[in-house]
């Protein structure tokens, strides 16, 4: 079982895109979160390890292209692997549904990005669905609707 | 103050040919307005991506001693310069006393939000040690990053290296005067729902459009009915081309 304690999406850049806390933390000890990984694993060499220990707990990263996601996991109840399989999970769908995810897809749509997170990943930190295809259509299904709204104001 | 300046920097000494990368990284732009290689200041440049468009002005100047012109664009008189660059880009071989100048963190070259890349012409740095400095960089804080333009497209873990890597970086600068794109073709859109639950959806509001039209003309009033009509032709149209 996956307890994620929070996920933070960082580019090369050193900005933070995308944020979701697992665990209650005070706006202070977010920000020393932040300020404390961002430079640590953005200073990371592509070939080293990507599982740290931070604080009292672990940190699992991963880069694709310009774009760091970053874990902090429960040291005793999850698996660091599949921590990182989840990672891909999130990456894998995100590119599926904007077709070849970059920067500026999740800039732009990052409503959508927290869509998909939160149909992947509970607000308790564990995984909720794995099956990329129930997620799409889940996300779909909010789109629909959403659009349908807009017709249906326009039309009252 | 909207920082929509780009400031390109390179040494007169070097036989890079500066033009070439400048117009590789900004073509389309240029194409678009008057200029000649030698001008040292280009105005009114569009720089477009799937999202967005933005207006900016590119500053080309150069040097012959980069700690001296360094040293010129820190003074004070150029505060309102420096405040107005969404980023300054340097074209020279490496020189790695500079970087590490230019890498502490806070160096007041350019403000916090702005871009800062070094495009290093020579080819003696592989990929790797490329990446190993920008890590050090990083290690340090700073917002430096060298982009080795002798590159492809890619690196062996994906990620956009070379001229690409430039646009990319100024693609996702927060710029302040962007203007945002309808999206309005598939490839841009994210949201595909099936093709069939649109056309029904689609279907059944224009069943229940009509029914609201027929009411509204009922009571002559042509303006409202009209407008209607519009609001809902222009609506599905938007909703068609998804």
């Amino acid at each position: 079982m996956s307890h994620i304690k929070y996920l933070l999406l960082v580019s090369r850049q050193g900005k933070a895109r995308l944020m979701q806390w697992y665990t209650p933390f005070t706006p202070k000890q977010k920000t020393k979160i932040i300020n404390d990984l961002t430079p640590l694993i953005l200073a990371r060499k592509p070939k080293m390890c990507n599982i740290l220990e931070y604080s009292d707990h672990k940190v699992v990263y991963r880069r694709y292209a310009s774009l760091y996601f970053i874990c902090g996991i429960t040291n005793d109840q999850d698996n660091e692997l599949l921590t990182l399989e989840i990672i891909h999970r999130f990456v894998e769908t995100m590119d599926t549904y904007f077709g070849n995810v970059c920067e500026l897809d999740i800039i732009f749509h990052f409503d959508k990005a927290y869509d998909i997170l939160n149909e992947l990943i509970m607000c308790d930190g564990s995984m909720a669905e794995s099956s990329k295809k129930e997620i799409l259509n889940n996300v779909h299904a909010m789109d629909a609707i959403v659009s349908n709204d807009h017709l249906d104001r326009v039309l009252s | 103050m909207g920082r929509d300046k780009i400031l390109i920097a390179y040494n007169t000494d070097n036989e890079f040919t500066h033009y070439d990368t400048i117009k590789k990284i900004f073509g389309k732009s240029l194409d678009a307005v008057e200029h000649t290689p030698n001008d040292s200041i280009v105005k009114g440049l569009r720089w477009r991506t799937k999202y967005y468009s933005t207006d900016f002005d590119l500053y080309i100047d150069q040097y012959t001693s980069l700690d001296q012109w360094l040293e010129d664009l820190r003074d004070p008189e150029c505060d309102v310069l420096r405040e107005a660059l969404a980023g300054l880009i340097i074209i020279d071989d490496i020189d790695k006393t500079q970087v590490s100048l230019l890498s502490t963190k806070g160096s007041p070259i350019v403000h916090q939000d702005s871009f800062l890349v070094w495009c290093d012409t020579t080819g003696e740095l592989s990929d790797d040690e490329t990446e190993n400095m920008n890590v050090e960089i990083a290690a340090v804080g700073g917002s430096l990053e060298i982009i080795r333009l002798i590159s492809g497209e890619k690196n062996e873990f994906n990620d956009t290296v070379g001229v690409e890597r430039v646009k990319e970086i100024i693609d996702t600068y927060p710029w302040t005067n962007m203007v945002k794109q309808l999206l309005i073709n598939t490839q841009n859109a994210p949201n595909k729902p099936s093709d069939r639950d649109n056309l029904d959806s689609i279907v059944q509001k224009l069943t229940d459009a009509r029914s609201h039209y027929q009411s509204l003309d009922k009571d002559d009033d042509e303006t409202d009915s009209n407008s209607f009509a519009n609001e809902i032709a222009k609506e599905v149209s938007e909703r068609l081309s998804f």
